[in-house]
């Protein structure tokens, strides 16, 4: 296990990664482009066509230009998310597992983090401040580095008993030092995979925030799009949802199913074991 | 090739140019070359060497559990039939019942959530359609020829309850329930005092006792051991075999010059350690892999590698110095 | 002995100080939320406020105790839950337990049977694909529900509501009858049952299938292998049963977290279940009915890690070894 593991990735990890780098890329270029300003106004309900590629929405927006904003907001709150909640994540994970007598106490907070059902609580948080997307990062953050905690704290305890650190404690090496130079590298393959993890995480618990309706109502996001949709039942109608529902939902999925990949593919390669064959 | 063939005895299984790679990440190793032997009905033969010869690795393949990563090429003729190419049914039918291992692992070998007297019964309703009744006090009668006592409580009771000494016979017992044939034995004395690798030699005995035809291929790097239980001794180095010897000629007049050095390293005879590194398969030396290390050694060692030369009906050998 | 009542005793006290810290987190969160149960009063927010005088305003808030310091308020909660008293509903003013038991069995059938579809297709798939681990068919099996696992459940659960419902129109688009005839029910329930185990099930056969294949790589997995023992007896006996307890807690801790995927199919099914109960009573700020309902979600999870145990401690014999 070593940092050579991330130098390549398999097939499945290569089309995550080609994936959620059109994504980003969408998203970064969203205002060159997106074929409107995401605020302006059309027919409702328009279908596809040579000027609305993708039709517009029940209020009027085209259909292409929010999905394209939309991957700005889904790519924002996925790259904060896993950094805030993979930086705490990983520096609990380094505390407690080198210092033999906070762990009893950071491992009873994990427990109880783990506890805590995420989207119902940011349902009630959503009551105290209308989430925009920066509330979403933290709030999402919050909920998130017990898990990356969780889980790289035993692989930081198994480096830190190894012989090698022993000797370097031996020779006087500080306990920062060690930790730094000699543990923090070890737990990078993890870290990453965890932060390939917890970004679809973050992504999926946006679109859900969205998808119930609960994020700030100016918020371009693919969630918002499907919760907006869903409120009007015309759309099952006639053949509207096609247009209005599928695109947002099939780009969630995809960008989902990257980051899934990427995990599966770092994951396999830090455990050999599960893998399953490189095709 | 060279081989030993004896028309007096019968062969139970002969090895034929065996070879065994790895695929690893570091690229392909071989752990296994050009292993030629036979092992006949009834006898015990000791396959020595130190660790990382290929020892545990030939047992494996024998039985066929090598892992996935492993490619076997060459022959394993048992009873006639080559092992390397039956299908897998018929592997099931010969392993336990013809072919019987113990693993080297003993503390990890035994299923922790599973009696252990179903642990040494299920061969036998697997094979012999036993009925549990049945199975379970044949487990009980093995563990009592063991002297695994109380035997009725032991079979009731899980493997974390016993003692490591305890669980080699346990794991013995499992291995031969089924009356098997031919018995692989992975360094059965491995981690043991001297009184209980007395009991472990005792039980060896009682084993072929139980059933005089047995032959055993007993790998051991413990040289007293084998001076105790063996017929016949072959010699592995960095994967391959070395020298084929009988038990009595081996310890008297040890034929190549690394079973010379390890004769000489037995605390009885002085303790002299062999000089220099154990040879590495993953980069073995050229021409004998032994030369580095070797007191005989001349340039055709350095250059190319010994053939294993025939000596007499009992005695083979891969050294140079006996190519006349 | 003392050592396993003192695990025994430290287990229990970590579960109730879990218990504490959710109640309490659950009732400062919800108290401390802006705007009140009042202001939704017999009707729209809007409306309210011209009925109520300040004087009945006052007198509603002392008859729902909700006019005393936060925390005199927190001791009658805990004094309430611990007589099982869950409160009074202020909207649909109906005491808690009578809003929320006809949503919880709702809730608890459409997860019940969801985890026995889930079920049903992925443990035996997940033993399949790691018994013939890097076959196509794992391969395929594996990519299949990676993808599924990605697809987020609220999707999955439009994706049939417009396959079945709109399109075949073999299920009602609404989510429930008046009937409360059992089989009205659980045809209510098969359509959000089904997207549920759908869900879930990539989740279930993942870890399921990393757990059996840490199994098959044990050693004693190896061993039965080489008695020949049948593959039905290597799978139930060795590979099942070394694995049961970690995928039974496994599978408990899922099923504490399935309330959370249920949130979804219940709202896109309008499924009256607890997690749709949850939204309604958030949006008229039912103070009771929502910090059961959280309460509920924190519990499931809590009781299930504690099953989870509990589990592992009756079917491990290493762990009741170790408390007995
Ligand atoms: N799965 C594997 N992949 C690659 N190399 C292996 C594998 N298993 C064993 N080896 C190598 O095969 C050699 C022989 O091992 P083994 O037969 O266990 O030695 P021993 O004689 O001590 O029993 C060792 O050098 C070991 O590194
Ligand atoms: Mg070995």
């Amino acid at each position: 296990m070593d940092v050579k593991a991330l130098s390549f990735l398999g097939i499945k990890g290569k089309i995550g990664l080609i994936i959620i780098l059109f994504v980003v890329f969408i998203g970064i270029t969203a205002p060159v482009i997106s074929p409107y300003d995401p605020t302006s106004l059309f027919e409702p309900f328009e279908p596809p066509s040579s000027t609305h590629l993708l039709g517009t929405d029940d209020v009027g927006h085209d259909v292409l230009t929010i999905l394209i904003y939309g991957a700005r907001v889904s790519i924002l709150v996925g790259f904060a998310t896993a950094t805030i909640s993979t930086f705490i994540g990983l520096l609990t994970a380094l505390i407690a597992g080198c210092y033999e007598g906070l762990d009893p106490i950071i491992s009873r907070i994990l427990d109880f983090f783990l506890v805590i059902p995420r989207i119902p609580f940011i349902v009630i948080i959503s009551a105290f401040l209308t989430p925009n997307i920066f509330i979403v990062i933290l709030v999402l953050s919050f909920f998130g580095w017990a898990k990356t905690a969780r889980v790289i704290k035993p692989l930081v305890k198994q480096v830190y008993s190894r012989e090698y650190v022993k000797r370097l404690k031996c020779i006087g090496a500080g306990n920062w030092y060690i930790i730094l130079r000699h543990i923090l590298p070890a737990t990078f393959p993890l870290a990453v995979a965890q932060f390939v993890l917890e970004g679809g995480h973050a992504i999926l618990a946006e679109a859900s925030i969205g998808f119930f309706g609960l994020e700030d109502p100016s918020t371009l996001s693919w969630g918002m799009e499907i919760n907006h949709a869903l409120q009007k039942s015309i759309i099952f109608l006639t053949n509207i949802w096609t247009w209005v529902l599928g695109p947002p939902i099939l780009m969630l999925t995809i960008t989902l199913l990257s980051t899934t990949f990427i995990s599966i593919d770092l994951e396999t390669r830090i455990n050999p074991r599960l893998k399953v064959r490189s095709w | 090739m060279s081989h030993v063939s004896d028309t007096s005895k019968e062969v139970i299984l002969s090895i034929r140019d065996l070879k065994v790679k790895f695929y690893t990440e570091e690229g392909e190793v071989t752990v296994i070359s050009d292993v030629n032997l036979d092992l006949f009905k009834g006898e015990t033969v000791a396959l020595i060497g130190e660790s990382g010869s290929g020892k545990s690795i030939l047992g494996h393949t024998i039985i066929r559990l090598l892992p996935k990563n492993a490619n076997v090429s060459g022959h394993i003729i048992y009873k006639g039939i080559d092992l390397l190419k039956i299908d897998s049914s018929l592997l099931r039918n010969i392993r336990g019942r013809e072919i019987a291992w113990i693993p080297q692992m003993v503390g990890s070998s035994l299923n922790p959530t599973v009696k252990i007297g179903v642990q040494i019964g299920e061969v036998l309703i697997d094979h012999y359609n036993y009925r549990n009744q049945r199975a379970w006090s044949s487990a009980i009668d093995l563990l009592k020829l063991f002297e695994v006592e109380p035997a009725e409580e032991v079979a009731k009771g899980y493997p974390h309850q016993l003692s490591g000494g305890m669980k080699q016979r346990v794991l013995i017992a499992s291995a031969i329930a089924a009356r098997p044939n031919l018995l692989i034995a992975d360094e059965p004395t491995k981690g043991l005092d001297t009184i209980k690798k007395t009991l472990i030699v005792n039980i060896f005995k009682k084993i072929k006792d139980l059933k005089p035809d047995l032959s055993i291929l007993l790998i051991t790097h413990d040289l007293k051991f084998a001076r105790e239980l063996a017929d016949r001794v072959i010699v592995m180095y960095c994967g391959k075999v070395i020298e084929i010897n009988d038990k009595n000629s081996f310890f008297e007049l040890p034929l190549h010059p690394y079973s010379k050095l390890l004769l000489k390293s037995l605390p009885s005879k002085g303790l002299y350690p062999i000089p220099g590194k154990p040879a590495n398969v993953a980069n073995p030396p050229s021409g004998c892999r032994f030369h580095p290390r070797c007191p005989y050694a001349s340039d055709i060692c350095e250059k190319s590698s010994p053939p294993l030369i025939k000596l007499d009906l009992n005695r083979c050998v891969a050294c140079w110095l006996y190519k006349r | 002995m003392g050592v396993s009542r003192r695990f025994f005793v430290s287990k229990a006290a970590f579960y109730i100080s879990l218990f504490i810290l959710s109640i309490t987190t659950v009732f400062l969160l919800v108290r401390m939320m802006p705007g009140s149960p009042l202001d939704y009063l017999g009707g729209e927010a809007e409306d309210v406020p011209y009925i109520l005088t300040e004087e009945v305003r006052e007198k509603l808030l002392s008859y729902y105790g909700l006019d005393k310091p936060l925390w005199e308020q927190y001791i009658v909660f805990v004094n309430n839950l611990l007589h099982l008293n869950f409160g009074y509903s202020i909207y649909f003013s109906e005491p808690v337990t009578r809003i929320l038991l006809p949503h919880l069995m709702r809730t608890l059938i459409l997860i019940t049977l969801g985890f026995l579809f889930s079920i049903s297709i992925s443990f035996p798939l997940s033993i399949i694909s790691a018994w013939r681990r890097g076959s196509t068919l794992d391969t395929i099996i594996t990519l299949l529900s990676m993808s599924i696992y990605s697809i987020p459940s609220f999707a999955l659960a439009i994706l049939f509501l417009i396959v079945f419902s709109v399109e075949l129109k073999l299920f009602p688009l609404i989510g429930f009858s008046a009937e409360e005839n059992i089989l009205d029910i659980l045809w209510y329930a098969l359509g959000p049952a089904m997207v549920f185990a759908v869900a879930e099930s990539g989740r279930a056969y993942y870890f399921m299938r990393n757990s059996f294949i840490s199994e098959l790589d044990k050693d004693y997995i190896l061993f039965a292998k080489s008695k020949g023992l049948k593959n039905k007896t290597i799978i139930l006996r060795h590979l099942l049963r070394g694995s049961l307890s970690p995928i039974i807690s496994k599978l408990a801790l899922l099923f504490g977290y399935s309330l959370l995927s249920c949130m979804f199919v219940e709202n896109v099914f309008n499924y009256p279940g607890i997690t749709w109960l949850l939204l309604i009573s958030y949006e008229y700020y039912d103070y009771p009915v929502l910090e059961s309902i959280l309460l509920i979600f924190m519990f499931t999870v809590i009781v299930m890690n504690a099953i989870a145990d509990i589990i592992s401690f009756i079917i491990d014999p290493r762990v009741r070894g170790g408390w007995m």
